[in-house]
């Protein structure tokens, strides 16, 4: 069985993913947020099947004349307009490897997102630093933990200003299985005054092992580092998981309590998703096509089967993880998202040391216009100087 | 036909006298002392649920705890008076149980009262009865009555103001928990029971105005560091205190309240029958000065917070505990307070009403420390 047979026997047909995929280039929503949407319907048009490499070929595609203009625009020291078409020409790799970079052509299009993403990141105010955070891991696993670093401009007018004295806290943000360190957003972080660290979890982007049941150890390595920096505080660190990076922030909020000064969990799984009847009903839900997949792509798996049989053992109920103390926790998520129920956020309300919570009655993520502002606040309270 | 209404409506004597029985074998409200013998004898007696009948049903196994209690104090064995005065206290409280809203019942309250008082003479730290002015409508109260207690050898501790729900007043409140972690506990009544000088109404917090006001009177009471605990129903008037007195506030629990979805008719037609004992939606209109059901059923949705506009409102901390399979408010109030406004902490159980697990107390405690200790 090819990829693509295993994605239409587990997962909606094409046509409606295409829909699907245009109604979100035109709002514009995941993983469309500078592409435009004419050039994505022409895109789509040209495809007549989950081909990975076809998919990513056709938007990559897309890319090449806006690279062109933007290194135009930077000869011409057009600041603004290299910035903006270097964005436009990562986003059309960003869609072409989305959601995860399984195939060699979908490979190659992350690469090619990343240097695109990296070039307009030089105008980026604040600078965003690309750091290499060493990571011991086991055989076969990478050396390193590539992170995206920025710091508040010194005498913002964010609540964190005048702390420019003093070591830095620290906000750590990752997202899930098709949204990586590229697709963080920061701002309402560095507006409030608050360092950020984006890294990709583990299994995806440049991490350096994949998921499994005891990958939070990835993270030891980031907090050594920051320890390291001596404009970081590393007494106020707090972490942010978005979609199943959420997973990874409740776990650490459990297993590295005495690291972490705070975690979010925005939309993550716990344990029920992990069911092999959520896995079905959800490959059908609002997450375009090859949840499944996607899911087991960042678990050093790959098919839908392997997943429904992997999945289980990352309950974190199971794992005995829930009835251990937690840093404060605050959780996040719409009643109605349909990649990981709500039921999981509930379940977490039920063990252990009381957590926060806001939920909303959208999707996943569970988004209202002031969650960035309202989880920023949050973290600020708890990041600081005690 | 409202003698059809209540029959339809009410849970058959024999059902609450198991659910009776089955509470005095476990020591669970309101059978906290009383002995099982002498539940079983006083429900025995009874063929109705007669309000005045109940009261004396029960009332009348207190006077002899009552003579011995005052013996033993006479002799000097203070063991035996708490012991005994205990005893009394709890045979009038449950012959007041659920609410006073009969002359017996009543009778009953005032001397359940009078013999808990008795009994808290020895307690350690002392309780002190106070009386806070409170400025009322015509037609109400002038004083919350609230009983203190201060822990020794802490200097301005920070106040939880307690208070319970339709059937447990500040009688029965639990200062120990408290006291031990270094916080003063000022038991108070919830509008429209106990000595509650108002009704419960859609503006009934302003009786902690008078509360608040009260404390900032007291030097030896930080009235900058004040929580308030909400229990039952109560936790009702601890959510919407959140929101309304955020500023007095450093953090609000509440603990198995109800918010919206209780004030359907639906859900009160449902929980009539659930783990209440009795009389579940009566006892909830006499805590908002209505009668029966059906005033209950009618008056109940004005008390929606969402609906009052409330919830998406800025609030102070607020601590939301409850079992997730409670018959008496829906689980769903709570997950509709983590759908508004800032957002609140909670934990949940596995239980029914108010959770039902070990862990609620010291881990409602362990956060209001947390609240309460941290400079502002």
């Amino acid at each position: 069985m090819t990829a693509d047979n295993v994605s239409r026997a587990h997962g909606r047909p094409w046509d409606e993913v295409r829909a699907l995929l245009l109604e979100r280039a035109r709002r514009p929503r995941n993983p469309f947020y500078y592409t435009r949407a004419d050039e994505v319907e022409r895109a789509l048009a040209t495809l007549d099947s989950f081909d990975r490499d076809a998919w990513a070929a056709a938007f990559s595609a897309l890319a090449a004349p806006y690279e062109e203009r933007a290194a135009q625009a930077e000869a011409a020291g057009d600041a603004a307009a290299a910035q903006e078409n270097y964005l436009i020409a990562y986003d059309y790799c960003h869609v072409a490897r989305y959601p995860a970079a399984n195939s060699p052509g979908k490979r190659a299009a992350y690469q090619r997102a990343q240097a695109n993403y990296l070039k307009a990141a030089r105008y980026f105010d604040p600078p965003l630093e690309v750091v290499e955070m060493p990571f011991a891991g086991r055989p076969g696993e990478g050396p390193t933990v590539v992170g995206h670093l920025r710091k508040p401009t010194a005498g913002g007018a964010g609540p964190g200003a005048g702390e420019a004295a003093r070591p830095l806290p620290i906000v750590v943000l990752w997202g899930g299985i098709d949204s990586f360190k590229e697709e963080r957003r920061d701002e309402p972080f560095l507006e409030a005054g608050l360092a950020t660290l984006m890294i990709d979890m583990p299994g995806v982007g440049d991490a350096p092992l994949a998921g499994s049941e005891d990958a939070e150890r990835m993270w030891d390595a980031i907090f050594d580092w920051i320890a390291t920096r001596p404009e970081l505080d590393a007494g106020r660190i707090g972490i942010l998981g978005g979609s199943t990076g959420g997973y990874w922030a409740t776990k650490l909020a459990h297993t590295h309590r005495d690291r972490i000064r705070a975690a979010i969990n925005q939309g993550g799984p716990a344990h029920f998703a992990f069911a092999a009847d959520w896995i079905a009903r959800a490959q059908v839900g609002e997450y375009p096509f090859e949840l499944a997949e996607t899911l087991a792509s960042a678990f050093g798996r790959a098919t839908h089967d392997d997943w429904v049989a992997y999945a289980p053992k990352l309950s974190l109920l199971d794992q005995g993880v829930l009835d251990q103390p937690g840093a404060p926790l605050l959780l996040v998520n719409g009643t109605h998202d349909s990649v990981f129920p709500i039921a999981d956020m509930y379940l977490l309300l039920e063990h252990g040391s009381p957590k926060d919570a806001r939920f909303s009655s959208g999707g996943h993520m569970g988004w209202l216009p002031d969650t960035h502002a309202m989880m920023t606040r949050w973290m600020l309270d708890h990041l600081r100087a005690s | 036909m409202a003698d059809l209404d209540r029959g339809m409506r009410a849970r058959p004597l024999a059902e609450v006298r198991e659910i009776m029985l089955e509470r005095a074998r476990q020591h669970r409200n309101p059978c906290l002392y009383v002995r099982y013998e002498d539940v079983a004898a006083a429900l025995g007696r009874l063929d109705s649920l007669d309000r005045d009948a109940w009261a004396e049903a029960f009332s009348a196994f207190a006077p002899e705890h009552e003579a011995r209690a005052a013996q033993a104090e006479a002799a000097g064995d203070t063991r035996t008076a708490v012991e005994h005065y205990l005893l009394a206290y709890d045979y009038y409280h449950v012959a007041r149980y659920p609410a006073p809203n009969s002359p017996a019942k009543l009778r009953a309250y005032r001397k359940c009262q009078e013999n808990w008082l008795k009994a808290a003479r020895y307690l350690d730290p002392p309780l002190e009865r106070v009386e806070m002015p409170f400025a009322g409508r015509p037609g109400e109260g002038t004083a919350n009555v609230g009983y203190l207690r201060v822990p020794r050898a802490v200097e301005r501790p920070p106040v939880v103001v307690v208070w319970g729900g339709i059937d447990g007043f500040k009688e029965e409140r639990r200062f120990d928990t408290y006291l031990a972690r270094g916080l003063a506990v000022l038991a108070i009544d919830m509008p429209g029971v106990g000595d509650a000088p108002l009704a419960g109404s859609e503006d009934a917090e302003r009786m902690w105005d008078s509360v608040f006001d009260w404390i900032a009177t007291r030097p030896d009471l930080d009235a900058g560091r004040v929580a308030v605990v909400g229990q039952s129903t109560g936790g009702y008037w601890a959510a919407k205190l959140a929101h309304t007195h955020r500023d007095r506030l450093r953090a609000a629990v509440d603990h198995g309240g109800c918010t919206h979805y209780a004030f359907e008719p639906d859900w009160i037609a449902r929980a009539q029958f659930g783990e209440y004992a009795f009389e579940l939606a009566e006892t909830l209109a006499s805590a908002f000065g209505r009668a029966t059901y059906d005033e209950w059923v009618a008056y109940a949705p004005k008390l929606s917070l969402l609906d009052q506009g409330l919830l998406d409102r800025p609030c102070a901390p607020l601590l939301l505990v409850n079992g997730v399979n409670d018959s008496i408010f829906p689980i769903a109030d709570m997950y509709l307070l983590l759908e508004h406004g800032s957002p609140k902490s909670a934990r949940f159980y596995p239980g029914g009403h108010m959770g039902g697990s070990p862990d609620v107390e010291p881990t409602i405690a362990g956060w209001l420390v947390d609240k309460l200790s941290d400079e502002r």
